[in-house]
């Protein structure tokens, strides 16, 4: 879909953690002070999708076609103002914002956390089995790599109707490769480690040794790669719903804002601007705070 | 390195074989018929029948599938249904019109994120530096539809500087050119950055730069070639994905390329135009990434390919 | 001279006036054949004479609202208003429909007759050519049509009652059917006509040659299409030398295009597009009613919409006439009838009134005073401000207590769901190409075609009658009768009728708006 914008822009990453091998975890523990300093426009925009549309409430059923396409700062005819202007049915594009936000952030963190749970799960296995398994699990990583994922949305869409929960499902299953292969590398190397062929000799089973030794060597690379996924991923959401194929009609998103915004440029353009520029913002702050992660999870970052 | 190419080469070919057959099946499950789309809301069941006689459609899916194979060991991929010509012409076509917009991208972004990169990596912590990573930062995070509409709305819409859509001329190119390229100077000055660091306060740049050689030439005879292998990783796979069309930013700016192509024979259930879109789609994807693949001999002869 | 060079120089004068040479090049050119510098110059002005005579000047650059993808007359993508619009210049039609009068005018054919009620006859215009010279038979004509057919696209159920074929003569086409059928001069405006001996090459449509007013010169897909005046052409020849149709498929961009006047006509922009065109100077704006229209179908096999009171209360919970004002202003108006006002058979109808509490009691008369939950199905970009009238729509009906849930569909799933019957409320638009009610009431409401679940065999009988009569005057008072039954049983509710508004350059003169949005330029001329 976004095959450029989105699915690639990952690839970076992987490779460079792959060569770096995982992250030997920071002894020296978190320096939390700077990283919630960093989290604050993440945690202004969560409670601005939650609280925000309590304040600016937005009902797609109430339309004013008297209020329709008013500029941002317009006292529309009942005297309330429409700080961001109004759409092509006079709803009020702030209250519209407010709500997509909810939808962004919803979407973003379950299909991290789905895609997250899958691509571990895979990589896993694929790494500690190895063999037959683990070719069978890449080679359709690769495959699904190959195979664009709007025609996965379009599919999915088609056969079980648009929704959120599909929309979470189609991105879920395009993104757990690259947790898949991420977790895969470092359960490689997990492996390989003295403490954990130590454990293997003397019998543990092979649960609990992933359980107590793998699993937890694969997180912090994890946790690297979901804080840049889950822009890419509210990213992708928008994108899809740009292209039709996202979060149903009547429930606003960004994506969707902007796609048809797009076609009242020359009238009214705060219609696309306005969603688009809190997107950016939002992925923006996840990927400024996502930054302060890798620095504090890879060590080799920090001492620069 | 023969017999690796080789192996290669069947690998590829089994990943486009898996592509395709995943691509037949599903594009045939999913509910819609081609011959009723063509037809549209008011034509009767039997018009519909008759079509899909014409169009072949109505043969058992193993059999069309069997077909399909054979025809595709041909060489021969048929004609699109909704086109009425041959699937080959207008992929080649619009691959032609993605391959030209991915070479610009691709060139604008090297052009800018090479310098950025290296300046920032020379000095470390710096303002500069600071800029860049969040400048390249911001390159990622803006949606790239959103960045096309802001750059039709200034350059197009406002100043008239330039045109918003098509491709008739090579001004046509310039805004989904920097649309396509912002989120690759994005990553790439960043790779640059951090390639050029980590080799940068190795030993051997330390001693080379301890017997007195140029800042210019420890580049040029030993950061760059180290930093280049996973540049070179990622140029590629994001060349294979351009090469695959960039949807958004195709139909953003109305640049008909092979993205826009493959989302429109979805829409129209156009079976033959979709596999043949797909399959040069994968293969384009693969081609490249085994191109990145053998270039790391030539970039590092220690590196050995097996 | 000899033959040869004089072969060479008129190709070479071609190519001038094709555009693809200069006039430098040529007298160069035309030296080395040995021809003087002065005998060159007499060729060129002759040319430009030839060209006064013929009245063709200037060029006009059109911008189509959806591109060109197919020039192909007869398959999949013949009702296509692009390709048809390039088609009616290159190619030419059997018949046409006189835009004023709506009647049925010659083209290719010069007279037409039901010689008995399976039969009909076509008399094929003498002494016209294709552009290659060679002659336009009643074969010609029979391949077009037969190729309609084995095609099986779009075009080929209009024909659906045809048996035979026949080229009696050079000059006589003979179409037998298997029951009476008075639709095929209508049918006809439909009918491209294409040489027989090329017509069934797929590779000809990529540059077909016609025998229509313009003939072919360019074509670069997903850019432009050029064309240019047959001056010997039977029906005089084109008032402009040029026509160029280039692709510009986004909104804005064709806007900005007119405003630059990088572009002379579009058409299919949006109603918040066209207030600040109309304060323009150096445009103009064209309207006419067109055989589009917008319709809300009712599942009539589904409860509760097989209670007639539950459609209509529907039907008065909109306000049509404010939601036309706001929403749609120039680009729509409320409809009169299940069919627009500017198709053969129309018949106004009593408007449905806003009445929110009338249709509150409605609802509960019909044993839902608390409402009803439901849902709707549609396209997006199916029409002019389709998102919005919906979401209006929407919020109307949750005023009278009826909740529908907003489903919007990708066309292909869409399609299947409503063949199947496997919906609630459907809204869409329709264009009635032929121009003739028979297109879309016979099509879409009789029991056999199933369309929404209404079955009436009283209006079945009308609408077989309504096909079968020659009789014009009959055929309309059966239509009336149609839209009478369809309208007051509510099997769907007929809001608004479109208008085209083509946006065009001053300098484009004496055009006329086509309300099958298939605008022919030419008799159109440009002021210079």
């Amino acid at each position: 879909m976004t095959a450029s914008a989105s699915t690639m822009q990952n690839a970076g990453p992987p490779a460079k953690l792959e060569s770096e091998a995982p992250a030997r975890s920071s002894r020296r523990g978190l320096d939390r002070k700077r990283l919630f300093l960093w989290s604050l426009p993440i945690l202004f925009f969560i409670g601005a999708a939650i609280i925000g549309p309590y304040i600016f409430p937005y009902d797609s059923l109430i339309v004013r076609t008297g209020d329709r396409l008013e500029p941002p700062g317009a006292v529309l005819r009942d005297g309330s103002r429409a700080w961001l202007g109004t759409d092509k049915v006079g709803r009020d594009i702030l209250a519209q914002i407010l709500e997509g936000a909810r939808i962004s952030l919803i979407v973003g963190g379950a299909t991290i956390v789905l895609a997250g749970s899958i691509g571990l799960t895979f990589g896993v296995i694929a790494g500690y089995r190895g063999g037959f398994l683990d070719s069978l699990l890449m080679r359709l990583a690769d495959i699904q790599l190959a195979f664009p994922s709007i025609l996965l949305a379009i599919m999915i869409a088609a056969v079980l109707g648009p929704s959120v929960t599909n929309v979470i499902l189609t991105l879920s299953l395009t993104r757990w490769v690259i947790f898949a292969r991420v977790s895969r590398a470092a359960t490689l190397a997990a492996k390989e480690r003295e403490y954990v062929l130590a454990a293997r000799a003397t019998g543990v089973p092979p649960p609990l040794m992933l359980i107590r030794h793998i699993i937890p060597a694969t997180i912090p690379p994890l946790l690297v790669i979901a804080t840049v996924e889950v822009g890419l991923v509210i990213i992708a959401e928008a994108s899809l719903s740009f292209l039709g194929l996202g979060v149903p009609a009547g429930q606003p998103s960004w994506g969707q804002m902007v796609a048809i915004g797009r076609d009242n440029l020359n009238t009214a353009w705060w219609m696309a601007t306005m969603p688009g520029a809190a997107l950016s913002l939002v992925v923006l702050a996840i990927g400024l705070f996502g930054d302060q992660v890798r620095d504090e999870l890879d060590p080799r970052a920090r001492k620069r | 390195m023969t017999a690796y190419v080789v192996r290669r080469v069947l690998y590829a070919l089994f990943v486009l074989w898996g592509a395709l057959t995943i691509i037949f099946i599903a594009i045939r499950i999913v509910p819609g018929d081609p011959a009723a789309l063509m037809l549209g809301p008011t034509a009767t069941t039997e018009d519909v029948e008759k079509l899909r006689d014409n169009l072949g459609l109505s043969d058992s899916m193993p059999r069309q599938y069997v077909a399909f194979l054979g025809d595709v060991a041909r060489l021969d991929f048929g004609d699109s249904l909704w086109l009425n010509r041959p699937v080959t012409k207008s992929v080649s076509e619009r691959i032609t019109a993605t391959a030209k917009l991915a070479g610009a991208a691709m060139l604008l972004a090297l052009v800018i994120s090479f310098p950025l990169g290296i300046l920032a990596a020379l000095r470390p912590r710096s303002l500069l530096d600071r800029a860049v990573s969040v400048l390249s930062l911001i390159g990622q995070s803006v949606p790239s539809f959103w960045l096309g509409i802001m750059l039709i709305l200034v350059f197009a819409r406002q100043l008239r500087w330039l045109p918003s859509s098509g491709s008739a001329t090579w001004q046509h190119m310039i805004l989904p050119s920097i649309t396509l390229a912002m989120p690759l100077i994005g990553i790439l000055t960043r790779l640059v950055r951090s390639g050029l660091m980590d080799v940068l306060y190795e030993d051997y740049i330390r001693t080379a730069r301890a017997k007195g050689l140029a800042n210019r030439v420890v580049l040029q005879r030993h950061a760059t070639r180290n930093m280049l292998i996973p540049v070179v990783t990622v140029i590629g796979l994001q060349l294979g994905n351009l090469l695959g069309g960039a949807v958004i930013t195709e139909t953003v700016f109305a640049w008909p390329g092979i993205g826009r192509l493959l989302v429109d024979a979805i829409f129209q259930r156009d079976y033959p135009l979709v596999q043949a879109s797909i399959l040069f789609i994968t293969a384009s994807f693969i081609f490249i990434n085994l191109l990145v693949d053998i270039s790391y001999v030539y970039i590092d002869p220690r590196i050995k390919l097996k | 001279m000899n033959r040869e060079p004089s072969f060479v120089v008129n190709e070479l004068l071609g190519r001038v006036n094709r555009g693809e040479l200069s006039r430098r090049t040529f007298v160069k050119a035309a030296g080395i054949l040995g021809l003087s510098a002065g005998m060159s110059q007499m060729l060129l002005d002759g040319r430009a004479q030839a060209m006064q005579d013929s009245g063709a000047t200037g060029e006009l650059v059109i911008a189509l609202p959806r591109s060109l993808i197919s020039l192909d007359p007869h398959g999949a993508q013949s009702v296509e208003e692009a390709t048809a619009i390039v088609n009616a210049h290159l190619l030419d039609t059997l018949t046409y429909r006189d835009v004023e009068t709506g009647e049925i005018q010659p083209r290719i054919a010069t007279a037409w007759e039901q010689v008995d009620d399976l039969t009909w006859t076509f008399t094929i215009r003498e002494g016209i050519t294709f552009h290659d010279g060679s002659p336009v038979t009643a074969n010609d004509v029979k391949a077009s049509l037969d190729r309609v057919l084995e095609l099986a696209g779009p075009l080929a159920p209009l024909w659906a009652t045809v048996e035979s074929t026949e080229a009696t003569d050079d000059a006589t086409l003979t179409i037998k059917t298997t029951s009476p059928t008075g639709t095929v001069p209508t049918s006809a405006t439909l009918l491209f006509v294409a040489p027989a001996a090329a017509s069934t090459d797929e590779a000809f449509y990529e540059a077909p040659i016609g025998a229509g007013p313009y003939k072919f010169v360019s074509w670069t897909r997903d850019s432009e299409m050029v064309i240019e005046a047959v001056a010997d052409h039977w029906d005089g020849a084109p008032g402009i030398s040029r026509l160029i149709f280039r692709d510009i498929p986004e909104v804005a961009a064709r806007v900005t295009s007119l405003e630059t006047g990088e572009i002379d006509i579009t058409w299919a922009l949006p109603a918040d597009q066209l207030p600040t065109l109309r304060e323009n100077d150096e445009l103009n704006i064209a309207s006419t009613s067109t055989y589009a229209y917008y319709f809300i179908w009712f599942n009539a096999s589904r409860e509760p919409f097989t209670d007639v009171r539950v459609r209509k209360a529907l039907w008065h919970a909109l306000d049509i006439e404010t939601m036309a004002a706001d929403l749609l202003q120039d680009v729509g108006v409320p409809a009169t009838a299940p069919i627009p006002s500017t198709v053969f058979g129309h018949a106004p109808q009593t408007p449905y009134a806003y009445d929110p509490d009338l249709a509150k009691s409605l609802l509960a008369e019909a044993g839902y005073p608390d409402g009803i939950d439901t849902h709707i199905i549609w396209v997006a970009d199916s029409g002019p401000q389709d998102r919005e009238l919906l979401e209006v729509a929407l919020a109307y009906w949750a005023a009278v207590g009826v909740r529908v849930e907003n489903r919007e569909q990708e066309r292909a799933v869409w399609l299947e769901n409503l063949l199947a019957l496997n919906w609630d409320l459907d809204m869409q638009t329709n264009t009635v190409r032929t121009g003739d009610a028979d297109f879309t009431l016979r099509r879409l409401y009789t029991s056999a075609a199933n369309r929404t679940g209404y079955a009436n065999p009283e209006l079945d009988q009308i609408l077989l009658d309504a096909l079968a009569s020659a009789d014009q005057a009959e055929r309309a008072e059966l239509y009336a009768q149609a839209c009478q039954i369809i309208w007051d049983d509510a099997v769907g509710i007929f809001p608004f009728d479109l208008t085209e508004n083509y946006v065009h350059s001053t300098r484009l003169q004496d055009f006329q708006a086509a309300p099958n949005v298939i605008p022919i330029f030419t008799k159109t001329t440009v002021a210079e």
